[in-house]
């Protein structure tokens, strides 16, 4: 197979897990260890290490790195979670429940949503192995989960339930999931957990047995899918999603997942009803919200589009760039002191955020506030962000303030800059003319169309051929005729 | 107002680095008033099946490539590629700073 794959939050895990998956394993460890060794206090980089070491049949190597990252990050609940899994492999199933009863005493609350439940899933589906499903579902009945680990408690439910012998009550419980959400229905029967299933223990065991053998099944298909959605092979990589949320019921990504196949596919609203989707299954799921927030904006449902972001900015309110967001989307709106609260509170964020202070800047020029957005483009300039439309925009505020003299040294600085920014040589003439430079405005304006033949300017050029034709002088375009003199005098001038 | 053309712009952009296989955690990018801006370190996906090689003429061609796509965004006024190591010289990309990474042999 390939290895290839779509771009995402977690790509650099990715390599290492599918280079394990076709046997690479040397490749995958290189992969990981540099990263590991790159960032060494990155807890992340330690926990993916000990995961590969797991997956790889080194539970000894496993445990070092995940304690690393625990040592890191006391509150990495993932890490912790796989911890258990190496130390029972090591040193027992004791170990193993015992490491997941201590962390479950330290950190009952998990600090993300995302991972309330983790560890006490971990516990239960032990017992459940073990031989005391009733313990199992005692811990699961103190547990708030959101998310994945909802459904991943509610088939622990199930299999706890059919453990213990009690197949009336997993058949109800099975009944009510599946008529609650067809899409469930389905991924129980996917995963082997049906109304014959619940009854047989042989089958709970086999299923039980399967999952402890490799409990990252869910991503290896998860990245194999966006593998085969990166190749345009949407019917495989649907398949692969299936088979991720079969082995990890993770809803919300699934649909996420879907909906970036449709958006790379430019099905707008096919996405947009993917990632609602994924926030049906998910509230808390960020990235969902971020992802439906510019659905609904490029099918022009702005006021959509804001709830969306406002929601995300409540949810992920150290996040700059969606409050950059939301205050392109209120600007749209003509909101603009609700625009400029949001882009000021992506910059108190990230006070060096050059695209949100220069959205400011426009915000501030656009609402009749030249000297504020003056004031906001120098700090633009001074991020290291730079174009000619920046300039051009410096010069227009200037004109408006009546600063002629700034003006043209700000456009002629944003013409240095790209010189073919045909806009910048439109105002450049127009400011010429103005001040009775005939020559310089003719120079400029020439500048103008022969570059904006190139852009997107093009089929607006005859608006300006009637602004021109008043000031083209007798003789040739170019050459040895007054054309040519004044094309020098332009040339200079830019070079000033 | 053109606000929100700039974040359905953004969406476009991201989604043009994400086809062209670039990681991009490791590039600052988006629209203003109508200009992409892409700041930062161009890196391919780990995953890609033919990485490309520091050193190599492949970071030239896919800057090139890459500014290309960009323009074809529509309402995309301009496209400025702020890439450590390259500087745009007239119509071409050049080198500026030696790669530290390690060509592969």
């Amino acid at each position: 197979m390939g290895t290839h794959h779509q771009a995402h939050g977690d790509e650099r895990e990715l390599k290492p897990r599918i280079d394990l998956f076709i046997d690479a394993y040397e490749e995958a460890l290189d992969t990981l260890s540099a990263q590991a060794a790159e960032h060494p206090d990155y807890a992340d980089a330690q926990h993916r290490l000990g995961l590969l070491f797991y997956l790889a049949g080194d539970p000894e190597h496993a445990i070092e790195r995940h304690e690393r990252a625990l040592e890191l990050n006391p509150r990495y609940t993932a890490a912790a979670s796989a911890l258990g899994y190496a130390l029972e492999r090591v040193r027992g199933p004791e170990a193993a429940f015992a490491h997941w009863q201590g962390a479950q005493e330290r950190d009952p609350v998990p600090a993300h949503p995302h991972e309330h439940g983790g560890v006490a899933l971990d516990l239960a589906l032990a017992y459940g192995r073990w031989g005391d499903p009733e313990a199992g579902l005692r811990i699961l009945e103190g547990v708030r989960t959101v998310g994945r680990h909802r459904y991943l408690a509610e088939r622990e439910r199930l299999l706890l339930h059919a453990g213990a012998g009690r197949a009336a009550e997993a058949r109800a419980l099975h009944a009510q999931l599946a008529g609650a959400d067809p899409l469930l229905a389905k991924l129980l029967a996917a995963a082997g957990i049906d109304m014959a299933a619940l009854e047989d223990p042989a089958a709970i065991e086999a299923h039980l047995a399967s999952r402890e053998a490799n409990h990252n099944l869910a991503g290896i298909h998860l990245y194999i899918g966006l593998t085969y959605a990166a190749f345009g092979a949407r019917e495989k990589a649907e398949m692969a999603f299936a088979s991720a949320l079969a082995a990890d019921f993770d809803l919300a990504s699934y649909h996420v997942q879907m909906g970036r196949l449709a958006a790379l596919e430019g099905s707008e609203e096919e996405a947009a009803a993917e990632f609602a989707r994924a926030l049906a299954a998910d509230p808390d799921h960020v990235r969902a919200r971020i992802d439906l927030g510019y659905e609904l904006a490029g099918l022009g449902r702005i006021a959509e589009a804001i709830t969306q972001f406002q929601i995300a900015a409540r949810h992920a309110p150290s996040y700059p760039d969606v409050h950059h967001q939301l205050g392109l989307l209120y600007a749209e709106s003509e909101q603009p002191a609700e625009a400029e609260a949001s882009l000021l509170a992506a910059l108190a964020l990230n006070p060096k955020f050059p695209l949100a202070r220069a959205s400011l800047a426009l915000l501030y020029a656009r609402t009749g506030r030249p000297e504020e957005a003056l004031a906001e483009y120098e700090r633009v300039l001074a991020t290291g962000l730079r174009s000619a439309d920046i300039y051009l925009s410096i010069g227009l505020l200037h004109l408006r303030l009546g600063h002629a003299e700034q003006a043209i040294e700000a456009l002629r600085r944003g013409a240095r800059l790209n010189p073919r920014y045909a806009p910048i040589h439109y105002h450049l003439g127009r400011i010429f003319q103005d001040r009775g430079q005939r020559a310089r405005a003719y120079a400029s304006w020439r500048r103008f169309f022969h570059y904006a033949e190139e852009t997107s300017l093009g089929d607006r050029l005859d608006l300006f051929r009637t602004d021109l034709a008043p000031l083209r002088p007798p003789g040739p375009w170019s050459g040895g005729g007054p054309g040519a003199a004044d094309d020098q005098a332009g040339e200079t001038d830019l070079a000033a | 107002m053109r606000e929100a053309r700039d974040l359905v712009i953004t969406k476009q952009v991201r989604a043009i680095l994400l086809r062209r296989w670039i990681d991009i955690r490791r590039l600052d990018f988006g629209s203003v008033n109508g200009v992409v801006y892409v700041r930062g370190m161009l890196c391919r996906n780990p995953l890609f099946p033919s990485p490309v090689q520091a050193g190599g003429d492949d970071e030239l061609k896919l800057l090139q490539t890459l500014e290309r796509d960009l323009r074809t965004i529509t309402g995309v006024k301009d496209v400025v590629l702020t890439i450590d190591g390259f500087e745009r010289r007239g119509d071409h990309w050049v080198r500026i700073t030696r790669p530290t990474a390690t060509s592969a042999s």
